[in-house]
């Protein structure tokens, strides 16, 4: 062995094994330590997990701007009657799944014009600058509600007077600013199971069954 | 043969701090948007800690809205130890009417943490020509920013399914 050992080409052999059991060492080593803070958390790339992406509306087929709704989604609107000649309130629930509310606007059904915020309930309500009759309501924390389905959100009335009735309509709102909340807001409320009555058994309140 | 094994302990040994050099090196350099792969990792993991929340609905819901997806996505690193992202997201609507939107996130990876806002501005751009309009967007996206442009940083893409994946850095 020791012999075989001295010859030139045995040498070469042993260095060339060394030599990947190096190269095999070291990459055992680098991939322990890459696990930790250097690795890279991959997300899949295929279905779900690829960038989002809008269906362009067909050209032509898109309504004038102008003539659909400001309403969004996030806002309910009830506009009454207040005490005096020309005095109107408008109350805006936050119904939205984003979160709070922080800031508002409210515009007016057509053929009503506003002349003057008297007064809101919470933060900061006054007539906006520019060509079109609005509302902008700032300073607000309306809190988002328990379940979409329910309309629980924070509440905001605003007083004004306006120089006419705007007929049945509620005019029109939209978020400005808010804070969303971590937590999904859902939309329906999951009741418990109720399971089917036996026969004879009636449903009653404290024992409730279905199909009876 | 002695010779040889003297050698051979010591080749192994600078192999395997070389090995060990190189690993941590690349750890702890930094890309061209100046995060480092501990830093992108954590920004991915903070992006990561959002997908069971209410954002990820929010997000689509944003991109649906706005009829587009974002124009803009950015992740910049504000603060170290523990590492603190800022996220931005802008989306520029498909009719002019509607207002700009955006979302601004600061995120750890401890959720408990995060802190979000949701902005609206009125488009000033109606009626201007394409080129024009771009120019009014890529300043409105700048003015809402609020240094989530500045480095170190790295740009973001919103999925499918509403989650965040942090973009490579050219």
């Amino acid at each position: 062995m020791r012999r075989w050992l001295h010859r030139p080409r045995a040498r070469i052999a042993v260095i060339g094994i060394c030599g990947v059991a190096l190269v095999i060492g070291g990459l055992a080593v680098a991939g322990v330590f890459s696990t930790g803070s250097a690795s890279f958390p991959a997300l899949p790339t295929t279905g779900d997990y690829r960038p989002i992406s809008i269906a362009s509306p067909v050209n032509g087929a898109v309504a004038d701007p102008d003539s659909m709704s400001r309403q969004g989604q996030d806002l309910t609107s009830v506009l009454s009657r207040g005490a005096g000649a020309h005095s109107y309130r408008v109350t805006l629930s936050n119904v939205s799944s984003i979160g709070f509310v922080n800031e508002l606007d409210w515009r007016p059904p057509q053929g009503m014009k506003i002349v003057r915020v008297t007064g809101s309930s919470t933060g900061h309500c006054g007539l906006a600058e520019g060509s079109d009759s609005r509302i902008m309501c700032v300073g607000l924390r309306l809190k988002p509600p328990t379940c979409t389905c329910r309309g629980d959100g924070g509440e905001l009335v605003v007083s004004f007077v306006a120089d006419k009735a705007g007929g049945m309509l509620a005019g029109a709102s939209a978020v400005v600013a808010a804070t969303p909340v971590f937590k999904v807001i859902p939309a329906f409320v999951q009741g418990p199971d109720v399971p089917p009555c036996k026969p004879g058994q009636k449903s009653t309140a404290s024992n409730p069954c279905s199909g009876s | 043969m002695k010779h040889l094994s003297r050698r051979v302990p010591a080749v192994a040994l600078a192999g395997l701090a070389g090995a060990i050099g190189l690993t941590s090196c690349g750890g702890n350099a930094a890309d061209s948007g100046g995060l480092t792969a501990g830093e992108r990792r954590d920004a991915q993991l903070a992006m990561n800690a959002l997908q069971r929340s209410n954002i990820p609905l929010q997000l689509v819901g944003l991109t649906t809205v706005a009829g587009l997806a974002p124009a803009a996505c950015r992740v910049h690193l504000v603060s170290r130890r523990p590492n603190v992202f800022k996220v931005y997201v802008f989306w520029v609507p498909f009719e002019r009417t509607r207002p700009y939107s955006w979302l601004e996130m600061t995120i750890t990876k401890d959720p408990t943490r995060d802190a979000f806002h949701l902005g609206t501005a009125r488009p000033g751009a109606k009626g201007a020509g394409l080129r024009a309009r771009t120019r009014i967007d890529n300043r409105v996206i700048q003015d809402h920013a609020g240094g989530a442009f500045a480095t170190p940083g790295a740009r973001c893409q919103v999925l499918r399914n509403g989650y965040l994946k942090l973009l490579a850095n050219p």
